[in-house]
């Protein structure tokens, strides 16, 4: 539309100068995106959907994972796959070690 | 309370021993958190469905999946069980690499029989999957059901198809706008003017030149983008939707590549 507006006032190269300075912001945006693209298949830590922040859900489901009775610690590493996460738990059971296998036999089913 | 309920596994199985354990826990729990008291009644989903929109029941529990036609009339909960179809070999047969030409059995006049149609597999009528030697198409949910092993193409499911398409997109995007760029700086370098000089019209006799009317007519269809973009943003969250975000986003006025020309 700039490009249009300045042929109208006579201005022949505005046309093009407007392109470059769109293209740029297209070229941005594909850099941007493909970077977000490429994480994502790499298996980068969760991102919130506008890729802002890291997503809070990994954080939570560790401290709710740790704070069961029968874990002395945990690793959680959580990947994003489209619109689902997928998470890999692993826990050090505290010495109660029987408690632990109870406890994890309906996860497992 | 009234409430209707449905046998269809693996959502709901009324068979169950444990089932007011643990399929009905959800409604008992909720009816607790109400003190109301439940009365249940069983039916087929026509039944309760049509009972539910005339109020005569207040919530019906059964294996409703998130393609309902109901979902008109009635407020689905989220899903909680995703299935899958899925060819499967008894469990210590090799798993071919292709189900083209694969002599596969399927429950006859299912809906898994007609989807198989549509594959290069050679389908087999049976009346009992179960019963059948050899690869059979089922829901996934079935396998450990039947010792038969998934065929393996993509035990992940197809998630990650979301990504690939993000890629391809945001590609895309990146060689579009390489493109344009290296199309306008040899413009300005060349000192190439317009290839189609923006002719003139005489609608009232007057000559005017055709630009004029240009500017309002793009301005007048950039105008739906904005709106669908902005319409965009709130699903695109909701389902955690990064391809249908970044499309909303180039949607907006700020950054809005399509609205140029």
């Amino acid at each position: 539309m700039i490009g249009v507006i300045g042929i109208g006032l006579g201005l022949w190269w505005l046309d093009a100068a407007a392109a470059i300075i769109i293209s740029l912001d297209i070229t941005k945006d594909g850099v941007t995106n493909l970077k977000a693209a490429t994480g994502g298949l790499m298996d980068s830590r969760p991102t919130v959907t506008d890729d802002s922040q890291l997503d809070p859900l990994p954080e939570r489901l560790r401290s709710e994972v740790e704070s069961l009775g029968w874990v002395s610690d945990c690793a959680v590493r959580v990947r994003e796959e489209g619109h689902v996460f997928f998470a890999d738990v692993q826990v050090v059971p505290s010495t109660d070690a029987e408690l632990a296998v109870k406890s994890r036999e309906p996860c497992t089913s | 309370m009234h409430e209707g309920v449905k046998d269809n596994p693996p959502w709901v199985e009324l068979d169950e021993l444990d089932l007011e354990a643990r399929r009905y826990a959800l409604a008992e729990r909720f009816a607790a958190g109400i003190e109301a008291e439940i009365e249940w009644i069983e039916g087929s989903e026509e039944e309760l469905f049509a009972a539910l929109e005339v109020h005569e029941l207040d919530l019906v529990v059964g294996g409703i999946t998130s393609v309902s036609p109901w979902a008109s009339v009635a407020a689905l909960t989220h899903p909680y069980l995703t299935t899958a179809s899925l060819v499967a070999v008894p469990e210590g047969r090799e798993p071919p690499d292709d189900i083209a030409g694969l002599e596969v059995g399927v429950e006859s006049s299912s809906e898994l029989e007609g989807l198989l149609r549509k594959t290069d597999a050679r389908v087999i009528e049976v009346e009992d999957v179960a019963a059948h030697e050899g690869a059979v198409a089922i829901d996934n949910y079935l396998l450990d059901d039947l010792d038969v092993v998934d065929t393996g193409a993509l035990p992940f499911g197809y998630h990650r198809a979301v990504n690939v398409g993000y890629l391809c997109a945001s590609l895309a995007l990146f060689v579009m706008g390489l493109f344009i760029l290296d199309d306008s700086v040899m413009k300005l370098i060349s000192f190439e003017h317009a290839h189609a000089p923006i002719g003139l019209v005489q609608p009232w006799g007057e000559p005017i030149w055709l630009g004029w009317f240009m500017i309002p007519a793009l301005v007048y269809s950039a105008i739906p983008a904005v709106i669908i973009g902005r319409l965009k943003l709130p699903l695109a969250r909701e389902l955690h939707d990064k391809v249908l975000y970044a499309d909303a986003q180039m949607n907006k006025p700020t950054g809005s590549p399509r609205s140029r020309r």
